[in-house]
């Protein structure tokens, strides 16, 4: 189980402001749980995946809070032996992951040198767990003889998956794993990464601007805005019931396209600027139903429904677990 | 906007139209077909949306309905011009009547140059403005694309507008030269959900208030739903389905369409049953690896020598071209073509439209 306590990340800049781009995160990721952080673009969604796995360099950058696996605090880790959980226990994934496979090199010898660098593994014994994580991620197990040219974009984004999983990590943290590619070939990854992880049983930070994606494979969502999660609960329950208006919103930003009318909906405004101090509610300024308190203070968490939702419209009378 | 602006920004009405489009890009050991006897049109005022997944084409047929690229064979026509043979010294003039909205409004924009520059260039360039008379104008754009109040966004540069402010300023620069056509090349795949519908909904406005033609270019068929009149969905440079918008996507009939339509990602719709085999499967199966592949006869989807009708040895696809994904092809799909069938609101080429 990881659990990220009040978690604030700065980065410093020497020309402009500094930004703060995560702003005292709450959040649990429990065993064997695939969970979506969704968000508009530069809401702190990949600063929050990259402060969890310590991708962030501590001397330019402010991070400050607590991010617990185990009971072990990765924050307070020195290099080595962060060295030692990396892949053991946390591995990540990136957007342009694909692309960061050595071109002049076999996909395996790749793959073996995260196990040797790791473990204790004879050739035979890494080629059959190489074999294994293939035929997981549904790739043919020549593909380890192949190199990185050979592969097709979905291939390669396929086969960094598979070479995350490479030591039985208990979190796999995956940032747009699927963006850069092609609709088609993103939803047969995506049911992939689905199917893979109800069978492996880790944990999955799946971080994603698409909402509609996320729904389909995540068991629990996160909504983040403004360097805050505004809305935490289960698929079922968000698809259901949606508290936040933000959360609202970006749901209704997807309409069935086989629908008798189709009317695109979008939200308006834009996010506001993280290098300056955010009075109230963050939204407040794009929000439909803001009332006079949502610009001056600032909502409180209201637990409820199975998770929990930041929002004025809620802090007086509470959630109802009422779904119906 | 002032009725005098719609009349400067206002263009005049054409018709695009393809005929039996080939594209052949030709490499050391073997050709690639790119587009295979592409025919459709787009009316004045009309947006039509080309819709298929990367390597279908589409960005094939924009680079030669701009000029960029001549077809192998085939004719493209929009308004009197006769693109496919057009003089290279007389595409500079063509192209004032051709504009392109790119994907990424990032690098398709000069990063030094502010939204004033940017959007002056054009009217000086293509309808050779006074200063003074660009610079109105310029303004007059702004306000219509939405980048107010004017005065602010004047000055500023690329790096300081949003992505969906810059994505306006690229459509600005688009309709400057008050051009017949839009080419608009997945022009909100970049941008966040949340500020697609603004864009897009700019982009119909604009058509109804200037009377152009837009080809939409996307692989996201809910976007082309929502604006566009007509939906062409190409698979590997084949048109398979095509139709008004509402007919081709309420009710699909070609499986590759539908596979489309199952990959908009929507928790709250309905799927159609399984449809395809996986495409990366299918990728490794052409690479030739030890997945099964021989279920049809071996020269189903290879390319045969035959004689176009323009009398010139060509290279052309035998059979469906998504015989390898289909589920449910059968050895009539491996031996012959499926051509576009039924009224011209809805066509499908298909061996077995409506028994799937």
């Amino acid at each position: 189980m990881l659990e990220v306590k009040d978690l604030w990340v700065t980065y410093k800049s020497r020309h402009g402001k500094p930004v703060t781009a995560v702003r005292g995160v709450h959040i649990t990721i429990p065993d064997n749980t695939f969970i979506g952080l969704v968000g508009e673009s530069g809401c702190g969604k990949s600063t929050l995946g990259f402060a969890i796995a310590r991708l962030l360099d501590g001397r330019r950058n402010q991070v400050a809070g607590s991010v617990v696996l185990n009971d072990v605090d990765l924050l307070k880790l020195d290099e080595r032996e962060l060295r030692a959980l990396r892949w053991k226990k946390v591995s990540v994934v990136l957007q342009g992951g694909m692309n960061a496979f050595n071109p002049v090199h076999k996909i395996k010898q790749q793959f073996m040198d995260a196990m040797r660098a790791h473990g204790n593994f004879t050739v035979t014994e890494m080629k059959e767990k190489i074999a294994l994580l293939l035929q997981h991620v549904q790739l043919d197990s020549e593909v380890m003889e192949m190199y990185p040219h050979e592969l097709s974009g979905g291939m390669k984004q396929r086969a960094a998956i598979a070479l995350s999983l490479v030591l039985d990590p208990e979190l796999v943290i995956l940032d747009e794993p699927t963006t850069a590619l092609d609709v088609v070939v993103q939803h047969a990854i995506v049911d992939m990464l689905k199917d893979l992880q109800r069978r492996l049983k880790f944990s999955v930070l799946f971080i994603s601007h698409d909402l509609g994606l996320v729904l389909e494979v995540a068991q629990r969502v996160m909504v983040m805005y403004a360097g805050e999660i505004v809305e935490e609960r289960s698929t079922a329950t968000l698809l259901k019931k949606s508290l936040h208006p933000y959360t609202q919103a970006l749901l209704d930003c997807y309409v069935d396209p086989q629908a008798e009318d189709v009317r695109l909906a979008g939200i308006p405004g834009s996010p506001p600027d993280l290098s300056l101090p955010l009075r109230g509610c963050a939204f407040a300024p794009r929000c439909a139903k803001a009332f006079a308190a949502c610009r001056d203070e600032k909502p409180e968490t209201t637990f409820g429904g199975g998770g929990f939702v930041q929002c004025h419209l809620y802090t007086k009378q509470g959630v109802t677990t009422d779904e119906s | 906007m002032s009725p005098e602006v719609i009349q400067t920004v206002g263009s005049q009405a054409a018709r695009l139209e393809l005929r039996e489009v080939t594209k052949i890009y030709q490499k050391r050991r073997r050709n690639t077909v790119a587009l295979n006897r592409v025919s459709f049109a787009v009316e004045p005022g009309k947006i039509v949306a080309l819709v298929g997944e990367s390597g279908s084409g589409k960005t094939t047929i924009a680079r030669i309905v701009t000029g960029i690229e001549r077809p192998t064979s085939g004719e493209v026509s929009l308004g009197n011009w006769q693109v496919e043979t057009l003089p290279t010294r007389r595409l500079r003039e063509y192209r004032r009547f051709v504009q392109m909205v790119f994907q990424d409004p990032f690098s398709s924009l000069n990063p030094h140059n502010t939204v004033l520059q940017t959007l002056m260039r054009p009217l000086i360039n293509h309808r050779h403005f006074s200063l003074s008379r660009a610079r109105e104008q310029a303004f007059a754009i702004m306000d219509t694309v939405r980048l107010t109040p004017v005065e602010q966004f004047a000055n500023k540069k690329p790096h300081q507008l949003s992505g969906g402010q810059r994505q306006r300023l690229v459509i600005g620069r688009a309709i400057a030269p008050a051009p017949q056509l839009m080419v608009a090349d997945e022009p909100v795949s970049m941008l966040d959900v949340s500020i697609r519908a603004d864009v897009l909904y700019l982009i119909d406005e604009l058509r109804q208030r200037t009377g152009m033609s837009v080809l939409y270019i996307t692989h996201d068929l809910l976007s082309a739903r929502a604006v566009s009149d007509e939906v062409v969905v190409l698979y590997r440079g084949h048109v398979v389905e095509r139709g008004a918008a509402q007919e081709v996507i309420r009710h699909a009939e070609h499986p590759y369409t539908r596979v489309l339509i199952n990959a908009i990602p929507n928790p709250r719709r309905d799927m159609y049953p399984v449809l395809s085999r996986d495409p990366e499967l299918v990728h490794i199966t052409e690479a030739g690896s030890t997945l099964p592949s021989s279920q049809y006869p071996s020269e189903a989807g290879a390319l045969k020598n035959v004689t176009g009708t323009s009398g010139v040895k060509t290279d052309v696809a035998v059979g469906c071209p998504f015989i390898q994904r289909c589920p449910y092809a059968t050895s009539q799909c491996a031996e012959q073509t499926p051509v576009l069938q039924g009224a011209t609101t809805h066509q499908v080429a298909c061996w077995h439209t409506g028994e799937i």
